[in-house]
């Protein structure tokens, strides 16, 4: 009865944290937002700025690269050089924007 | 119809719930990289596909993710059918556990991960097809589609072994015999294949040789940790900061922790059984650097070897 009802529990809980990772594949942006939360690198920055540029929101883009920015990581210098590519091409749609 | 069959059925049920809304999911991180897709169609998936099962004619995205559901449920099915003989409790339990393990979504939901899947379902029933006499003849096949449809389907082979090892006493030492060889050759030429792109790869951090293997063995214990509780899943684990200090004790308590379930292979065969398919299942990837450490579509095959060695424990071996 115990290691039933330990069972039923055990398995409610991981369909509660299974649910909650398939949503956050969803898409790109819910995937890296998550992944920055959990794990707030360079490389999660930066594709969490993409996917937001993607999704039209530039400002929320910016912001992204700034952080990937300021992140201390092994791999700094190549992000930072994606960063500023990006960067550029968010400022450049910004201008064609207004 | 038995109770535990009722909860095989609802659990693969409950499954297919929690999987469901992957159904409207749009292509994420590496699904979008230009040469995997063409337009919206989905580009041409390597390995099976190419000749058995050509998945380019899956033009709709929910197709292509229904599709790695099915291979999901699939899988979970076979654990049940592999443990069905040491009990139908523990068999419908190792199953639910693998199906509906958080850190499972990582290889099911990105279609550009398809072959991490496949590879896991083809292992798997070339072990089921080992429980009859007529199966042993899908045996050869199942082995040679592993490597088809991935360079690292070539630990089937060991991983056959290590199955008829804890369940067919009598019969490992013969096939070890034929598999032997077999998956030296494949071994080889999995380098082969491999070693040509090395140079194309990032190299994963400033690290290389034996501290690369000894980080290495720091993600197989964040694995571990993140099978047991699975919270702070990510695509991006930082896992290149790691001190030397720590990678280095990681992997003298894991050679430590390998050579001990060696040692008690005849008290606890489970026990060996699912370190043997970690340390085999992940051996690819402590020999061939990756651009990332730690991904959580890497941990399919072994969650389902640990599910298998759950389902196994306290039995004795044959």
């Amino acid at each position: 009865m115990v290691k039933g009802l330990a069972s039923i529990l055990l398995m409610g809980m991981l369909a509660i944290l299974t649910a909650q990772r398939v949503t956050e594949w969803h898409d790109n942006v819910s995937l890296w937002r998550s992944a920055v939360r959990v794990s707030p690198t360079a490389r999660g920055w930066l594709n969490y700025g993409a996917a937001l540029a993607d999704a039209g929101d530039f400002d929320g883009a910016m912001a992204c690269y700034r952080s990937a920015v300021n992140t201390a990581s092994p791999q700094a210098r190549l992000i930072q050089r994606a960063v500023l590519k990006n960067l550029d091409i968010v400022q450049q749609s910004d201008r064609r924007r207004w | 119809m038995k109770t535990p069959h009722l909860v095989l059925m609802l659990v693969l049920a409950l499954t297919a719930l929690v999987y469901a809304p992957m159904l409207s999911a749009l292509p994420t991180y590496e699904d979008v990289i230009p040469t995997f897709w063409q337009g919206w169609q989905l580009g041409v998936i390597r390995g099976l596909s190419a000749t058995t099962l050509n998945l380019q004619t899956l033009q709709s995205l929910a197709l292509a993710h229904g599709w790695q559901i099915g291979l999901h449920l699939l899988n979970g099915l076979l654990i049940a059918a592999l443990l069905e003989r040491y009990g139908l409790s523990r068999a419908v339990f190792a199953a639910a556990v693998y199906l509906l393990h958080p850190l499972a979504v990582e290889s099911v939901a990105p279609l550009a991960y398809r072959a991490d899947l496949l590879l896991s379902t083809v292992i798997l029933l070339t072990l089921v097809s080992t429980r009859s006499a007529w199966g042993l003849l899908l045996v050869p096949c199942g082995l040679m589609a592993a490597v088809y449809v991935k360079e690292s389907g070539v630990v089937a082979m060991p991983l056959l072994l290590l199955w008829l090892w804890i369940t067919c006493h009598r019969a490992w030492r013969p096939v070890a015999w034929i598999v032997g060889p077999a998956a030296v050759i494949g071994s080889a030429r999995m380098a082969e294949l491999y070693l040509p792109r090395l140079s194309t790869w990032t190299a994963p951090a400033a690290h290389g040789g034996f501290w690369f293997v000894a980080v290495q063995a720091a993600a197989v214990w964040r694995y571990l940790a993140l099978t047991i509780w699975p919270m702070g899943l990510s695509i991006d684990h930082a896992f290149d900061g790691v001190g030397q200090g720590t990678a280095l004790l990681a992997l003298l308590t894991l050679g430590i922790v390998l050579l001990v379930t060696v040692l008690w292979r005849r008290r606890a065969p489970a026990l060996t059984f699912g370190a043997g398919w970690v340390a085999v299942s992940l051996a690819p990837h402590f020999l061939i650097p990756l651009p990332d450490y730690l991904k959580e579509h890497h941990w399919g095959l072994p969650l389902a070897g640990l599910c298998l060695a759950g389902g196994l424990t306290g039995v004795s071996r044959g």
